[in-house]
């Protein structure tokens, strides 16, 4: 009965229908094989290891699709204060670097921070190059 | 609540702009999906870099998908097939071959076992599921997608999603069901033997 223990997986699965599923549960009686292999079967499924992906992917998957920012849909207040920052970083590390550069280093804590003046001329050509580009 | 829609509302919500129909979708699958892939890949930091691709490709897609009571089925297509796209990038990568060649498998089973036991193999219950468990994972990559893939799907509908004959896949896993007892006995004979013999 060859064909018979080919159709061994639809029985594991309960994917049978009723008559066939009856026919085949004789067989099972007379075919030590079939037997077998659903004894390996049931151990398979219970020492099969199931998983669930790690809170940190599924956080990684919805931060680069559902919460995804993108810095062209932020609204222009968020993107000026980017740029605010970042020029108070360049200043920060310009003046740094002269520190470094022109002064003795005992004497590095003499030089006066970045004026207001100077950052509102910074933000105010950034915006000014903002402006250029969306046109 | 969400947890309550089939997927053809998800889909339909999701397309209206609601993006927590998104979310319920990744969580209803993450699980079937890690599990299928990570059965393949036996790594989970590669499944979790393939896991993320996967639903970033959903995600881009789903706008424009259109048979809603098949979502499953795509799913686990888009899955098959970014995963295999691993492998094949991995082939290339270290120049070995990794489409696992039904004939071969014993012979490669024998030569490089036990030295690097792998993370996953490292989890030890008992010794007999650690077993069967190192017996389905020398199984080749088509084998284990089959018996993964039975979690989440009929044969006949396996058949459909891989244009495959029924009988072709249930002689496979006829199959994968003879390997593991194989193997099986090979690495614990006495106990097997004894099975066999009542
Ligand atoms: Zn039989």
């Amino acid at each position: 009965m060859k064909n018979a223990c080919d159709r061994l997986p639809l029985y594991l699965y309960n994917e049978m229908d009723e008559q066939e599923r009856i026919i085949f549960e004789k067989h099972l009686l007379s075919c030590p094989e079939c037997r077998q292999s659903l004894e390996i079967f049931d151990e398979i499924q219970s020492a099969k290891p199931e998983y669930s992906a790690p809170q940190a992917v599924i956080d990684s998957i919805f931060s680069k699709t559902t919460r995804k920012k993108s810095f062209l849909k932020q609204p222009a207040i968020y993107k000026t204060a980017l740029a605010l920052a970042a020029c108070l970083l360049i200043g920060v590390a310009a003046v740094f670097k002269n520190t470094q550069k022109t002064i003795e280093y005992s004497n590095a804590y003499n030089v006066s921070p970045i004026s207001y003046e100077e950052i509102s001329n910074m933000v105010s050509n950034i915006s000014s190059l903002e402006s250029i580009n969306m046109l | 609540m969400m947890k309550n829609c089939e997927d053809s509302e998800l889909i339909s919500k999701f397309k209206d702009g609601d993006n927590k129909a998104f979310e319920e979708i990744v969580l209803r699958y993450q699980a079937q999906l890690y599990t299928y892939v990570i059965s393949m890949v036996k790594n989970p930091e590669t499944a979790n870099d393939i896991l993320q691709d996967i639903f970033i490709r959903i995600f881009k897609n789903l706008p424009k998908y259109s048979e809603e009571n098949k979502l499953k089925h795509w799913i686990f297509i888009i899955a098959k097939n970014m995963t295999m796209d691993f492998f094949r990038r991995d082939k290339t990568r270290r120049a070995l071959p990794l489409e696992t060649q039904e004939d071969d498998e014993m012979s490669i089973l024998d030569t490089m076992p036990d030295k690097t036991p792998h993370p996953l193999e490292v989890i030890i219950t008992n010794d007999r599921k650690e077993l069967v468990r190192k017996a389905i994972s020398n199984l080749s990559v088509e084998e284990r997608e089959l018996i993964y893939l039975k979690d989440s799907f009929t044969f006949k509908e396996i058949a459909e999603m891989q244009n495959k004959p029924i009988g072709t896949l249930l002689s496979k896993f006829n199959r994968s069901l003879q390997k593991v007892k194989k193997i099986i006995s090979e690495k614990e004979p006495e106990a097997y033997n004894e099975e066999c013999m009542r």
